[in-house]
């Protein structure tokens, strides 16, 4: 890239930046269109019905009762427990492609059409027990199906394949005492503990603590629990045996994992805590994590206050680091709009890691703003780093809604990191563009521009289209 | 044949009961080889001649009124054992099913073989009937808020949200295939009684917590119906059907009725209650939680002398809404004027915090109400100007005009007697509804902390009087449950407001749309217990919002199977509910500071607070107003009635002085 080109991806992102600062900053105003401010009409508003509103929206495929949907609820069987099953089997999904160029600061471009499906079975057999089955066929790991235009590797300038005919979910859920209800007529005995066992996706702290897609898990869960002054408190014990990826995102055959969860609604705020203690090999090393947090709304702003550590029992490896993360959120809504205008902010010393990571997710940070998380698809990755080292940074955007419908939304956000380590640092500006089709698809668009300090060629810059179809 | 026949009756003047009794003998001589249920059913058919025409209702109602709402049947005298006495009681049926506006006569008569009216039941179950014709289960299909929010949600939602919330509203609409979208205008009269007899009576399995998606068992009438103690009475019944004048099977003549009680023990059992009243959508979100609620409750876990613990029923269908406190004794059924033996009676009014805001033609369930006029015309009824009263009448100009249904003065009158009578049955669900209210939420103390001259600080203690569950329990979401503070100075003008209402009629919390457009500022020290959905933004945090579409997220969002398990971490990873109940027999206590600045200083003060509650916040009205609301309703006629049915629960008041 020439000097010229330089300049002018440096504009682009300084106009860009410019505009997302004012936006954002413009803050309490009267843009987007809403649904409040208006007041109750006095006059009768016309009735919609079936001509005027969606159609049902089923599953693909259905076997027994329906999805949602009228018509008459098959009375199901009696198990020799007394419970009463009702199996359906419900299959559905989403697809995902796109075309897409991802140029970042510090890495090599890669230009690429990708696809992915995720495909799932449902067997519901009561309300509370299923069985539930999901594959990734087009996608293996980190490759997805598609046609590579340009990038690093041998698939460069051909089709590729990444069929996956292996189960990536397979678990059961359910609950004790609905299973067996005889053993509890009066239901008196505090039997509702629920569990699932089996191949499943885990997220703690909305995937800052934990985020992956496959794990072979058993975990119990006791609900609805009270005591003085908490409306709600749920308490979760979890033990993971195989499938474990851990904060290298490779998976690490040797690892067992112990964890407790619980959570509480307590006045105005919602009150988590989470912890884990990872068993392993030498190679990988032990490791013990926590995450607590904080949810609630003052006023006219809602606000999240999360704590993360994690502490490697033996030494550092690439699977686990020792490091905290603090990671803070502020949102509200614009005067007479439905827009949100956010602020996120994070800070880590030394290098927080994740208990476990699907390799697709870039890192601990995605959840700071579209500038630090991958789009999970093809190798369109995260425009700034999403890894939490001694770094500290920020995120401002702001979200349109652009029909009362919100199916058509504008999201600019602008942010940056500070390491004072030798982690990179920089800034960007990212915006996501997003639209209903068809009652089932939406197309999205982004686009990023990027500076990153201290590394040959800084400058990044993406853009990329989806279409997303569900069914 | 048959209808020339009919109006050749109606043609003579015999209208009302008369005319109905002479048409079905019409019809069992016409027809005598036609089961009598069929004979009935064409009867119905006709019916709408007769509704839509000019009879006068006041000859109607003089013969139904009193009997169908509040009276014991009539005696044996009054109501021989014939055909007469068993079409009496079908039509009763017959009459409601021939109100709604556009339901086709084979559909109305495919029905009554598979899902017998609640109006059915009530000619030997007046008493349940009554209690439930007025309850929030007969009312469930009937809310304009329900429907409107029912809909919004499939709008935003791709329609994926199907039926899952109607289902409950309507377990024989949907089970019939009506459209979740369908005006209730046109909806079939079985499907407007919502949660009607058979809804419990016809499910013969304990489904557990299943949100209602429960089958219905089918069946006319005459077959079996489930009951929590067996046949043994009926049998005596059938045994004497001499006296009794019962007939278990078409065609026969004399009173039809169920041939058999089934005994089945979960009627009264919690987990009854709860394959309705704990809501979990497929994608995992806990909507509403009663019944988890009330297994992890006092009430559930300690045992009387007896070994005992409280059961859903025991509180919400005896004597004192509430409160277990025992239950009313008496016969269960009257049939034909003839106690059955006395038993446990249970209250089918089931108090709760929901009213109506329909038209008092249209709701309570009347047969009257429904033999005189259609919805459509009964919402052209305006009993506001007083209508049908003399001091309307009396004073009316020569040339107002009225509805074409409305034209006849006489009918005008007898129509608003058939809403005294209404207007008398919502009284009595009010106060039943208050009872229940008033068990559950207790105004503790009010303390003053300090009063001076740089302020006054004083808290309010509000107690959950109940052991059987958080309060509010059920669509907490929704249900405003706040303190109305204020301060007075000597001269009786307020010095410091809380729980006051905007222009909209909401609280100024930070959803309403006064405070969102910065019009006044936000009630921060506002003490409301209702609880909030929670979305998850696009990246960041989460935010209340009033409906749990998680649009940030998600431009298109779907309801779909949880791809996770949703009951390891007991919510979906997109939305949640920030629950702010009062768990059993806790408390919460507000804390208020009245800034100095706002006070004379010395003098005297007073303190009023009152414990208030509401159904649904308008600023839900607001934003659900687009998809329009069912009987011609508009957006702030919804609004009015939601603040007119705010309920002062307790207040209390102190005083002091500020010397």
């Amino acid at each position: 890239m020439g000097e010229q080109g330089a300049w002018r991806r440096c504009r682009i992102t300084g106009v860009a930046a410019a505009i997302a600062v004012t936006f954002a900053a413009a803050g309490p105003a009267d843009a987007g269109i809403s649904i409040y401010g208006r007041g109750l009409a006095d006059e009768p508003v016309p009735y919609l019905g079936d001509e005027e509103l969606p159609p049902p929206t089923p599953p693909i495929l259905l076997f027994g009762n329906p999805f949602l949907s009228t018509g008459p609820i098959d009375s199901g069987f009696e198990l020799p427990t007394g419970a009463v099953w009702q199996p359906s089997l419900w299959v559905f999904g989403t697809y995902r492609t796109a075309l897409q160029s991802f140029d970042p600061a510090n890495g090599p471009r890669v230009a690429e059409w990708a696809n992915t499906l995720d495909l799932y079975a449902n067997l519901q057999l009561s309300a509370t027990e299923r069985v539930l089955l999901g594959m990734t066929p087009f996608r293996r790991g980190t490759s997805f199906s598609g046609y590579r235009f340009d990038g690093p590797g041998p698939d460069d300038g051909e089709g590729f394949e990444s069929f996956n005919g292996s189960v990536q979910t397979l678990f059961f859920e359910g609950d004790f005492g609905e299973i067996f209800p005889g053993l509890d007529r009066n239901d008196s005995d505090l039997l509702d503990y629920g569990f699932t066992v089996g191949r499943q996706a885990l997220s703690f702290q909305q995937g800052l603590l934990m985020e992956d897609t496959a794990i072979d898990a058993v975990g119990i869960v006791r609900n609805s629990l009270t005591a003085p002054g908490i409306a709600n408190i749920r308490l979760s014990g979890l033990f993971a045996w195989g499938e474990i990826s851990r904060a290298d995102a490779v998976e690490d055959n040797d690892a067992k994992l112990f964890g407790f969860s619980g959570d509480a609604d307590i006045g105005s705020h919602f009150v988590s805590f989470d912890s884990f203690y990872v068993e392993s090999d030498d190679d990988t090393g032990d490791g013990f994590y926590f995450g607590a947090g904080t949810v609630q709304r003052k006023g006219l702003w809602d606000s999240a206050f999360r704590l993360m550590g994690s502490i490697a029992l033996d030494d550092d490896t690439p699977a686990v680091r020792s490091g905290v993360l603090g990671f803070m959120s502020f949102s509200t809504t614009p005067k007479t709009s439905d827009d949100i205008l956010y602020i996120n902010a994070f800070v880590a010393r030394n290098e927080f890691t994740q208990v476990a990571r699907d390799p697709v997710v870039g890192g601990p940070l995605g959840r700071a703003g579209i500038l630090f998380s991958t789009q999970r698809l093809g190798q369109y990755g995260a425009p700034l780093s999403p890894r939490a080292k001694n770094v500290a940074g920020f995120t401002v955007g702001r979200q349109w809604f652009l029909v009362p419908t919100n199916r058509e939304q504008l999201i600019v956000e602008f942010g940056g990191r500070v390491s004072w380590d030798d982690e990179p640092q920089g800034a960007g500006v990212a915006a996501r563009y997003q639209i209903q089709i068809h009652n089932q698809a939406f197309l999205q668009f982004d686009l990023f521009g990027t500076y990153v300090d201290d590394v040959e060629d800084g400058f990044g810059v993406g853009a990329r289209s989806e279409l997303q179809i569900k069914f | 044949m048959i209808g020339n026949a009919v109006k050749f009756i109606d043609r003579f003047g015999m209208r009302g009961r008369p005319g109905i009794l002479a048409r079905a003998l019409v019809l069992a001589v016409i027809m005598p080889g036609v089961p009598a249920a069929v004979a009935q059913q064409d009867d119905m058919l006709l019916e709408g001649d007769l509704l839509s025409g000019e009879t006068p209702a006041a000859d109607d109602g003089g013969l139904l009124d009193g009997d169908l709402l509040s009276g014991p049947e009539p005696s044996m005298e009054s109501a021989p054992a014939s055909r007469d006495a068993m079409t009496e009681a079908e039509t009763e049926a017959m009459a409601v099913d021939a109100a709604p506006d556009s339901v086709s006569a084979h559909q109305a008569l495919f029905l009554d073989d598979r899902f017998p009216s609640a109006a059915a039941c009530k000619t030997c179950h007046e008493r349940q009937y009554r209690q439930w014709s007025v309850s929030q289960h007969a009312y469930a299909q009937f809310s304009p808020v329900f429907m409107a929010m029912q809909r919004f949600s499939n709008q935003r939602m791709s329609g994926t949200v199907g039926d899952f919330c109607i289902r409950c509203h309507t377990p024989v609409g949907m089970t019939i295939g009506e459209s979740p979208n369908m005006n209730n205008y046109d909806r079939h009269p079985r499907s407007l009684e919502g949660i009607t007899c058979v809804t419990c009576h016809r499910v013969s399995a304990a489904y557990g917590k299943v949100s209602a998606r429960i089958s219905v068992d089918e069946g006319s009438l005459f077959d079996d119906v489930l009951g929590p103690e067996g046949d043994k009475e009926l049998e005596r019944v059938l045994r004497n059907r001499d006296v009794y004048r019962v007939v278990t099977e078409p065609g026969e003549s004399g009173r039809p009725i169920h041939r058999g009680v089934e005994r089945f023990f979960p009627l009264v059992e919690p987990g009854f209650c709860g394959s309705c009243h704990d809501v979990t959508m497929p994608n995992g979100f806990r909507l509403e939680e009663a019944f988890s609620s009330f297994k992890a409750s006092p009430a559930a876990l300690e045992r009387d002398d007896a070994g005992n613990g409280a059961t859903c029923q025991d509180c919400h269908m005896g004597v004192v809404q509430g409160l277990k406190a025992g239950y009313d004794f008496g016969p269960a059924a009257m049939v034909g004027g003839v106690e059955t033996e006395p038993r446990r009676l249970t209250n089918h009014y089931f108090a709760g915090p929901d009213f109506s805001i329909v038209h008092p033609g249209i709701f309570p369930h009347n047969v009257d109400a429904k033999r005189m006029a259609t919805m459509r015309e009964w919402v052209q009824f305006d009993y506001d100007a007083g209508w049908g009263t003399d001091a309307f009448e009396n004073d009316l100009p020569e040339d107002a005009t009225f509805p074409e249904r409305w034209r006849s003065i006489d009918d005008r009158y007898a129509a608003r007697e058939i809403l005294d009578e209404q207007q008398k049955l919502l009284d009595w669900a009010r106060e039943q509804r208050l009872e229940v209210l008033r068990n559950g939420y207790k105004l503790g103390d009010v303390t003053l902390v300090r009063a001076d001259r740089d302020g006054i600080d004083f808290n309010v203690e509000v107690r959950n009087g109940t052991t059987g569950h958080n309060v509010p329990t059920g669509f907490i979401a929704e249900r405003l449950v706040f303190l109305r503070v204020t301060v007075l100075d000597s001269d009786g003008l307020p010095v410091f407001l809380s729980g006051d209402l905007d222009a909209n009629g909401d609280v100024r919390d930070s959803h309403s749309l006064s405070v969102l457009s910065r019009d006044v500022p936000v009630d921060t020290q506002l003490f409301n217990l209702q609880s909030h959905f929670m979305t998850l933004n696009n990246r960041g945090g989460e935010r209340e919002q009033l409906l749990p579409t998680p649009y940030s997220v998600d431009v298109l969002p779907f309801v779909r199977p949880s791809t996770r398990s949703a009951i390891l971490i007991g919510q979906p990873s997109t939305t949640r509910i920030q629950r702010k109940s009062i768990e059993p027999l806790g408390s919460k206590t507000a804390n208020y500071h009245v800034d100095g600045d706002a006070l004379i200083v010395y003098g005297d003060y007073t303190i009023e607070v009152e414990l208030v509650v509401g159904m649904i916040p308008n600023n839900l009205i607001n934003t659900i107003q687009d998809v329009g609301f069912d009987f011609d309703m508009s957006p702030r006629q919804v609004g009015d009635a939601l603040v007119a049915g705010h309920e002062t629960l307790w207040k209390k008041t102190i005083a002091f002085e500020i010397e």
